[in-house]
């Protein structure tokens, strides 16, 4: 059992020209790639600009893709090197603008990182990692461990069902029903925060 | 458990990378429904991993991201590398043949049947090589033997000096039929010198296994002839041939006609 079994099932999907297995990537590793974009840019909307490009270029460059390495280390350079571009797209813009004195707070930078600063942005980030880690103190003590074992010490079903003492399909389904729980509870607090 | 959740186990088990059927992953990917519960499947794993960053909210990106290959039409089939091609289509080869058929053991069979041959053949090529070269090493050195053997018959046997078929050289030749060695057993290291005035004595038991003296001899043998034989011998002594021909030199050397006595 290893995850990247699964990419590499996708991977070949995609070859095969099958495009739904793309998607399937995507949303298996954007909050991945847009934390990597993150690191270079200090703003989500440029961020996701390079994450966007970032899968469009794999995407074109999937068939050149030998499973070598994993697949995500195979995106994670093509990350790096997106995000670099851009940062150095944007550094050779930033010396050809002319931005007057007086025009300086109402630069369009100047107003962005402003936004990131507002005390309600930082409450709602750390309002997610809350949801989170309150979702999972809520879930039974077995079904707590398991999805901690396998989520965060990535331990495969064999030697969780070794660590856990019980049957693999016993594991398998631990994990199932505490995922299942937790999307529940995800989807509950999301739609609450939004009627707020 | 209903449909629903059958495929959402599928999907849980899928995500932790447990292998699924074919058709399996085409009926997630052709739900919609499936789709939306593997990306929130895939955010929980995020969420716990710490790898969703603050103030980022993806919900639709995978849908613009999808949006953006759509709205430019690119070719696959041109990235994709001679050996990825073969691989596809030796797996969807594959796959077909197996939807065809429905005995999947002989097909399999056939696979490895077609390997096997694939292999036999490349092992015949490799013994036949071998075989050629050895044939090749043997028969080159039966050639040299051949020749070495020939060339010692030539020389030995059929071209005896001193008999008046294999005169060499100016001056007459004298025939002289072999004679019994004398003091065989101390040809060791011979010595043959022959003078102008050689003379051969007709005395078996005056002969002097160091030193051969051919007095009045007059057995018209060329000087330098006998200078080409000795040479050969000093050569022929440091080969293995030196052990056939020595005592053959030797009897040339000394041999003494009962005629001349």
């Amino acid at each position: 059992m290893n995850e990247g079994n699964t990419d590499l099932t996708l991977v070949k999907q995609v070859q095969l020209g099958n495009k739904q297995a793309f998607n399937m990537l995507v949303m298996k590793y954007q909050y991945k790639v847009v934390s990597i974009a993150m690191k270079y840019v200090s703003n989500e909307s440029d961020a996701q600009d390079i994450a966007q490009e970032t899968f469009i270029k794999a995407y074109r460059a999937i068939g050149e893709f030998r499973g070598d390495s994993s697949f995500f280390t195979w995106i994670y350079r093509i990350a790096i090197n997106t995000a670099v571009n851009f940062v150095t797209t944007a550094q050779r813009k930033s010396i050809h603008i002319d931005v007057d004195s007086e025009d300086i707070n109402s630069y369009d930078g100047s107003q962005k990182l402003y936004e990131m600063d507002n005390p309600e942005n930082l409450l709602e980030g750390d309002e997610t990692k809350k949801v989170f880690l309150k979702a999972l103190n809520s879930l039974p003590s077995e079904l707590k461990q398991a999805l901690i074992l396998r989520e965060l010490e990535e331990m495969s079903y064999e030697d969780m069902a070794l660590t856990m003492n019980c049957p693999i399909g016993t594991v398998r389904s631990r994990i199932f029903r505490a995922r299942e729980i937790l999307e529940s509870q995800m989807s509950k607090m999301y739609m609450k925060n939004q009627k707020a | 458990m209903g449909i629903r959740d059958e495929k959402n186990f599928i999907l849980s088990r899928f995500l932790d990378g447990e292998e699924i059927s074919e058709s399996e992953l085409n009926a997630i990917m052709e739900d919609p429904e499936a789709l939306n519960q593997w990306e929130s499947y895939s955010k929980i794993r995020a969420g716990l991993r710490g790898e969703i960053p603050n103030n980022v909210n993806l919900d639709g990106f995978a849908d613009r991201v999808i949006a953006a290959i759509d709205a430019e039409p690119f070719d696959l089939s041109r990235t994709i590398s001679r050996a990825t091609e073969q691989d596809i289509k030796q797996s969807t080869k594959k796959e077909t043949v197996i939807n065809k058929s429905k005995d999947y053991e002989n097909l399999q069979d056939n696979v490895a049947d077609e390997n096997k041959v694939i292999d036999i053949r490349a092992e015949r090529a490799k013994l036949l090589n071998k075989t050629v070269n050895y044939i090749t090493h043997i028969a080159l050195v039966a050639s040299v033997a051949a020749i070495s053997v020939l060339g010692v018959n030539l020389y030995n046997g059929k071209t005896n000096p001193f008999v008046e078929e294999s005169y060499i050289g100016g001056g007459s030749s004298l025939s002289i039929s072999p004679v019994k060695m004398v003091n065989s057993d101390k040809v060791n290291d011979t010595q043959i010198s022959f003078n102008n005035n050689s003379n051969i004595n007709s005395n078996a038991n005056n002969v002097n296994t160091n030193t051969a003296n051919v007095a009045n001899a007059d057995v018209g043998v060329d000087k330098n002839y006998l200078r080409v034989v000795e040479e050969r011998r000093a050569k022929e002594l440091k080969t293995l041939d030196a052990l056939l021909n020595d005592h053959l030199y030797v009897q040339r050397g000394w041999v003494v006609s009962n005629s001349q006595q």
